[in-house]
């Protein structure tokens, strides 16, 4: 190393000058750069986001955030915070649907998505897969196998005696209106791992709608 | 492989440049920086996004580190580097994000991971930091170049087959069967090789003879 | 290296005295004549088609990249892979696709090791595996129904599609029900034992008639064409395993005779990892090497997403074998100059 600051070694009070000198710099630049792009991720991350919502509530012409309060009642807030459960309103205000974002394992790592379930929380209005890292040309086609994403579109919920949801059914021939969605041949590890993830994410929240829904269609404010 | 930092500078300012290009491509010849290489080429977009994004960072450390090197005392180059170059990845994948959402979720984790690309650190230690800042970008836009056109042939090849798309659009015809394998870590491998193969084809290198046990 | 007479290494059949690798490979492919007529004889013509497209690709693949080199196409090698690797291809496999993967084993399961000799890794299977990895609709769906009354005037649509073309209707799966491994691991069904051993069962070429492939590979062993511990520790320890898992819940677990006698086992454990190339060469070694095996054939069918497991269990096999070797073989202690 003959280059730098010439061979000799420097005085500690240099190299800590130098160091603390660089990393300052480096510092303050980080935090320009981040204030100047974070409005522009934001926005980027809502758009995102109210892509998804408005693909599986296709009535919607805008929606809220929702928050789950500890008593069990739910929140509307005024701004699109992603809290994973969001309200459709059509152009009058009015309820037209829940989208909630679930997530669970799939074949290869973590499945998100995100659903749409009718205000009378009898059957699906649509699904897309928000995030997947399943296997291309197998499993990656829970993303975009058009017939596997229609079948959520109106896939009726099917309930036991006692009004609790059954798990989505995986069939050939599948008849939407009894719970049953297509398999994708080549994709059934990613298929269930959806079917799954929908369904306990259905038990988790059907019951705590049951008690809160009416307010909610008060508190949708136009 | 250690011949990269043994080269003898070159003269003049074009052989600076070349030599990232071609005569010690990253990628075909010193094979650094190998991981992102392998794990993100699978599609064009992304190749792209990871190639520039390197290059932009090592064109940049080049110049700063290349400025300080009268500064810079010779005990703390190494942390020193290492600061540049976190900087300007972190600013990097800040942008990145800010433009170009899709293409950052698909990158993850690997543009922060360019901070420990060994093709940076090595270009920073072996040139920039012993040259004026102006042989310096030169040689960190061969390298850069070198990288980002390695990256991109092999994006494209492997979105090509394995999805019958470039940048995105269908350009097989619909009744292609795309091959699965060249968009996994796989195939990444085979599309590699191949490429490599074909520049020592290219530059006349000659296949080692009696390799074997 | 120099061995003492009780440290002796049991050589692979190969390297024995009198025999030669084209010896060998007559003998494996008298062994392979019976599933291979029966393939025929249970898919048709495109079973047929299949095989015959396998082989003469690699045929053709080993003369063409073995130019120049001392290896011909004489000794018979490059006839068995592409008998085996057809036999481990699903029947309506498109042509094109069987012969890329020809190509593939000699190129990359063969040519690129070295050669005859050289391969660390069963070249069928290399070959299969990349089949697998680059067109898994085809691979897990080009299923023929048996027995199929055209079976020997028409050909599935899927077989004769244009070079790296899809099928026109864009499917694979239209023809068929799934194998007896796809339809116990997504269905819960168990196809019964007696239609499993004598193979009237959907699946690739080489996957159906258990009995005929053991009566093959007992053949094998008869001549000492293949060593029987590799084969013997395999099924075994899928026995041994299934046999367990069974007894403690026969309702999550399959019959150790189903495991045995579906999917590829019988294929693999007498004719693939069999290799005498990439299997160990030690008595105790083959014994390790089947044992892995057969723990991860059954770890795969069980535990994974995927209904069979046997190729991979092999290739990694092969993978561990160079080790298997090192651990197995014997020290030359004293061999130069005594133990102290």
């Amino acid at each position: 190393m003959t280059v730098l600051a010439g061979a000799r070694t420097s005085s500690e009070f240099r190299v800590y000058t130098v160091l603390v000198g660089i990393a300052l710099v480096a510092g303050l630049g980080i935090a320009a750069v981040h204030e100047l792009t974070r409005p522009h991720v934001a926005a980027q991350r809502l758009i995102l986001l109210s892509r998804a919502v408005f693909d599986v509530l296709p009535a919607a012409a805008d929606y809220y955030a929702l928050r789950e309060r500890p008593d069990g009642t739910f929140e509307v807030l005024p701004d699109s915070t992603d809290t994973g459960l969001f309200l459709g309103v059509d152009a009058a205000g009015d309820p037209v649907g829940i989208a909630i974002t679930a997530t669970g394992m799939g074949y290869q790592d973590r499945i998100a998505l995100i659903y749409g379930l009718n205000p009378e929380r009898r059957h699906l209005l649509g699904l897309r897969v928000l995030e997947s890292r399943e296997t291309p040309g197998l499993g990656a086609r829970i993303v975009d196998d058009p017939r596997f994403l229609a079948a959520f579109e109106a896939l009726e919920l099917q309930f036991d005696d006692r009004g609790h949801v059954r798990a989505l059914q995986i069939a050939a021939n599948a008849r939407p209106d009894a719970g049953e969605i297509d398999g994708i041949t080549g994709a059934t590890v990613s298929v269930r791992a959806v079917a799954r993830i929908v369904s306990s994410s259905l038990e988790r929240w059907l019951p705590a709608f049951d008690g809160a829904y009416p307010e909610l269609r008060e508190g949708g404010h136009g | 492989m250690a011949e990269g930092l043994q080269e003898v500078a070159p003269t003049t300012g074009a052989e600076q440049f070349q030599a990232g290009l071609w005569r010690q491509n990253p990628i075909l010849v010193q094979a650094l920086g190998m991981c992102p290489v392998l794990a993100v080429s699978n599609t064009a977009v992304n190749a792209l996004t990871m190639g520039l994004a390197t290059a932009s960072v090592l064109l940049a450390s080049a110049l700063v580190i290349s400025s300080l090197r009268r500064i810079i005392p010779a005990q703390v180059r190494l942390a020193s580097f290492v600061l540049v170059i976190a900087t300007f990845v972190t600013v990097t994948d800040m942008l990145i994000e800010a433009i170009a959402i899709d293409v950052h979720r698909a990158l993850g984790a690997f543009i922060p991971l360019i901070v420990a690309n060994c093709l940076i650190l090595g270009r920073m230690e072996a040139h920039a930091s012993r040259r004026p800042p102006g042989a310096a970008a030169l040689d960190a836009l061969g390298m850069g170049g070198g990288f980002v056109l390695c990256l991109l042939t092999l994006g494209s090849v492997r979105e090509l087959l394995g999805n019958g798309s470039l940048f995105g659009m269908t350009v097989m015809p619909a009744a292609f069967e795309p091959w699965v394998v060249m968009l996994l870590p796989g195939g990444g491998f085979f599309a590699l090789a191949g490429l490599v193969l074909l520049g020592r084809w290219l530059s006349g290198t000659p296949a080692r003879k009696g390799a074997g046990p | 290296m120099t061995l003492r007479a009780p440290l002796t290494i049991e050589p692979a059949p190969h390297v024995h005295a009198g025999t030669s690798v084209a010896w060998i490979m007559l003998h494996v492919v008298i062994a392979l004549i019976p599933a291979c007529v029966f393939a025929v004889y249970l898919f048709g013509l495109a079973a047929l088609l299949t095989l015959l497209v396998a082989t003469l690709s690699c045929l053709a693949a080993e003369r063409l990249l073995q130019r120049g080199s001392a290896f011909t196409l004489a000794d018979g090698s490059a006839l068995v892979t592409g008998l085996i690797y057809g036999l481990t291809l699903p029947p309506a496999l498109p042509l094109w696709m069987v012969a890329m993967g020809g190509f593939v084993a000699m190129a990359i399961g063969k040519t690129l090791f070295g050669g005859l000799g050289s391969n660390a890794f069963n070249p069928a299977l290399v070959g299969r595996v990349f089949l697998q990895a680059a067109f898994p609709a085809a691979m897990t769906g080009a299923w023929l129904t048996p027995l199929a009354a055209e079976r020997f005037v028409t050909l599935p649509e899927a077989t004769l599609t244009g070079p790296f073309l899809a099928p026109a209707s864009g499917s694979y799966d239209a023809l068929t029900g799934p194998t007896p491994l796809g339809d116990w691991k997504f269905a819960g069904g168990e196809t019964s034992t007696f239609d499993l051993a004598l193979g009237f069962t959907s699946g690739s070429l080489g996957e159906t008639s258990a009995l005929l492939l053991l009566l093959g590979g007992l053949y094998l062993v008869w001549v000492k064409a293949a060593n029987w511990r590799i084969p013997a520790a395999i099924l075994l320890t899928v026995a041994i395993c299934a046999s367990l898992l069974h007894g403690i819940d026969p309702q999550r677990y399959p019959s150790a005779s189903f495991m045995l006698l579906s999917g590829g086992l019988m294929l693999g454990a007498w004719f693939m990892a069999t290799d005498p190339v990439a299997s160990p060469l030690s008595a105790a070694g083959c014994w390790i090497y089947g044992l892995v095996i057969g723990l991860l054939v059954v770890l795969i069918r069980l535990c994974s997403g995927q209904p069979e497991g046997v190729m991979y269990a092999i290739l990694l096999g092969n993978a561990l074998s160079p080790h298997i070797d090192r651990w197995t073989q014997p020290r030359a202690y004293g061999a130069a100059g005594g133990g102290s």
